[in-house]
């Protein structure tokens, strides 16, 4: 009896909170017409978002050169599953992720690098950074491990001074210190210098699990491989990684996500971003600030993508367990 | 160290003419002087005259990149050479142009900062807002003059300071704070973007001078020279009736003045070091002020702001060309 009393309550609170959206978002919302539409009604106004939807998600990619997207998109999709999904070694699978960004940045070269704005940027810096910063991370991590002297303490130094710094710190650093501080006459573009902010700090993240990997992998491991008279990059590349990083896939597919949103981060060193672009939308008097339905679609926008990694990133677990 | 870095920064124009293209500090979007339509083209009075130097230098209003920068951002872009010229509702002010290692160019556009409450409070001058909660945004010359203005006139209030333009007016129409404070063009287009503008009224009195002035960095005069002049075709134009339709008539005049102007006779080109159609190039592709206030800020607009100050001087108005001679 208390049971369906507490039944009862509870879809009586659940019905009272989301009234309130439910009416907004469907029933009363406009989903096409102008803004004069828009202000007749209570509910959301989706015709601005409707309207708006090209500009949030490119920006300013000029208008006829959008079927480059399309040779963008079916490469950044097809990697991306093939990355997760095949069965071939990793150091296939990130070959082809490289060859992949190769590619994707020759479909995208005819348009300047300042337009390639809003979901184009952020896929393209998510993906390139975390490309390198794969590699890179797992190279100080295993020079933290094994390496001596000068290379372990540069390794020490570089991952716990990244670490200790915020991502914003960094970015601003490499946005506005930077450039202050070149020689006269260099000039190194802004994209790039935000990419080196993201690597390093990625992979400094990164680095920090793998060498959790790395410990996990025995001392024995490594007295066996020695009285086999294996080579050291032999044993490393054999023996020791297969048995560090596999495991560790999961973690760094974590890492990948939280990039994924950090690089909303790029907004505040002007990079126009998703959501810079959906203020830029916003900026119309044709259409009145609508900030809430513009920022509910990158929310969508959003978690589309990081529930798509975090799906894959499951099944990469699924099987990992299988092995 | 930084203020060293500025004066090496001499030769902007040679810069610009190698590189085939202007880049151009712009805002991330504010009514009526640059934002971004929903094709993805910039548009504004600050992108109009980012579009008149890059016609003026490179012939072309297509050869310029706009870098969108945020109000805390803007004069490191240009201290570091990110931009080539800011052109960013930015209100000239002496510590900018001394301290921050930038020079400004001619006001384009006198605005002043004005505070906007909802009717329902029933306030009619800005004395009756005494201990009153008001929003404004940081970074920007506003909070300082609201401060300035209270303080002169032993008025109490509580700042409410958020970084973002939106997110203040958000705080405002959602009761946050009983007035907000900007300048009179942003407040107009803040209005215009309410649910209910008709419930909202901006204070006629103004608190401030806004005068808003591209800028460049400190160090390169020959650069000064072309923004501040490319400014002065487009008022010398509108006094003398050139428009960007009718421009290709005037090439007949037999008026010294327009002969000189339009680079029929010796032009002026080689003093700036540009050809001496620059300025005939200027008016043709983006045409004189009027033209610039009405495309982006008059009657025909959403705006509907009134010239006001920025009339002519012949008009009663602050915009006066100096002689091209």
């Amino acid at each position: 009896m208390s049971k369906l009393f507490l039944n009862f309550f509870l879809l009586a609170v659940m019905i009272f909170i989301l009234k309130g959206p439910f009416e907004w978002l469907v029933l009363n919302s406009v989903w096409s017409g102008s803004s004069s539409d828009c202000q007749m009604h209570t509910g959301a106004c989706l015709a601005f978002v409707r309207d708006k939807m090209d500009l949030i998600l490119w920006g300013t990619f000029p208008g006829d050169k959008r079927i480059l997207l399309c040779g963008y998109f079916l490469s950044f999709f097809a990697s991306l599953f093939f990355f997760f999904q095949s069965r071939r070694k990793i150091e296939v699978k990130f070959g082809v992720l490289l060859f992949s960004f190769v590619l994707e940045s020759f479909f995208l070269w005819p348009v300047s690098i300042s337009k390639w704005n809003g979901l184009l940027l952020v896929l393209y810096v998510f993906k390139g950074s975390y490309l390198v910063a794969f590699p890179l991370g797992l190279f100080l991590a295993v020079v933290r491990r094994y390496g001596k002297g000068f290379w372990r303490m540069g390794s020490i130094g570089l991952i716990e001074f990244v670490r200790g710094m915020p991502l914003i710190g960094l970015l601003f650093m490499a946005s506005v210190m930077l450039p202050l501080f070149l020689p006269v006459g260099w000039e190194i573009p802004k994209i790039i210098r935000l990419f080196g902010a993201y690597i390093l700090f990625v992979s400094a993240t990164l680095a920090e699990i793998f060498r959790g990997g790395l410990e996990q992998v025995g001392k024995g491991q490594m007295d066996a491989a020695n009285s086999l008279g294996l080579r050291w990059p032999t044993t490393l590349m054999k023996i020791i990684l297969p048995q560090a990083v596999m495991p560790m896939m999961v973690p760094c597919v974590n890492v990948g996500i939280t990039l994924f949103k950090d690089t909303a981060l790029m907004g505040i060193v002007s990079m126009m971003d998703l959501t810079m672009t959906s203020k830029m939308a916003l900026k119309d008097l044709d259409w009145g600030g609508y900030v809430t339905e513009s920022y509910l679609f990158i929310t969508l926008v959003y978690f589309f993508f990081c529930f798509l990694l975090s799906y894959l990133g499951n099944c990469l677990r699924k099987r990992a367990v299988i092995h | 160290m930084v203020a060293q870095s500025f004066n090496l920064h001499a030769g902007t124009l040679e810069k610009v003419k190698k590189r085939g293209t202007l880049i151009c500090g712009v805002s991330t979007g504010i009514f009526g002087f640059s934002s971004v339509d929903s094709k993805g083209n910039w548009q504004g009075l600050d992108v109009d005259f980012c579009r008149a130097i890059s016609l003026a230098v490179l012939g072309s209003k297509e050869k310029v990149k706009f870098v969108s920068l945020s109000a805390q951002q803007r004069f490191t872009a240009l201290q570091s050479g990110e931009v080539d010229v800011l052109s960013r509702n930015t209100t000239r002010i002496l510590s900018r142009d001394t301290d921050l290692g930038i020079n400004f160019g001619p006001t384009i556009f006198y605005d002043g900062q004005s505070i906007m409450v909802k009717k329902k409070i029933k306030v009619s001058k800005v004395k009756d807002l005494n201990s009153a909660t008001i929003c404004v945004q940081t970074g920007t010359t506003s909070e300082l003059n609201l401060t300035d203005y209270f303080l002169e006139n032993k008025l109490k209030f509580r700042p409410l300071v958020v970084e973002n333009n939106e997110e203040v007016f958000k705080a405002f129409l959602a009761g946050r704070c009983d007035a907000i404070t900007s300048d009179s063009s942003q407040l107009a287009a803040m209005r215009l973007g309410a649910p209910k503008p008709e419930e909202l009224m901006i204070l006629e009195e103004r608190i401030s001078k806004e005068p808003l002035s591209p800028a460049v960095r400190h160090g390169d005069d020959a650069w000064l020279d072309i923004v501040s002049w490319v400014f002065y075709v487009l008022i010398e134009a509108e006094e003398l009736g050139i428009n960007s339709k009718n421009v290709d008539s005037f090439k007949t005049s037999a008026r010294p003045r327009v002969q000189r102007l339009l680079g029929i006779s010796k032009g002026h080109g080689s003093y700036l070091k540009l050809d001496d159609k620059w300025a005939y190039k200027v008016i043709k592709g983006v045409g004189n002020y009027q033209e610039f206030f009405d495309r982006n800020l008059g009657e025909k607009t959403k705006m509907k702001l009134e010239r006001g100050v920025n009339r002519l001087w012949t008009d009663g108005g602050l915009m006066y060309a100096m002689p091209f001679r």
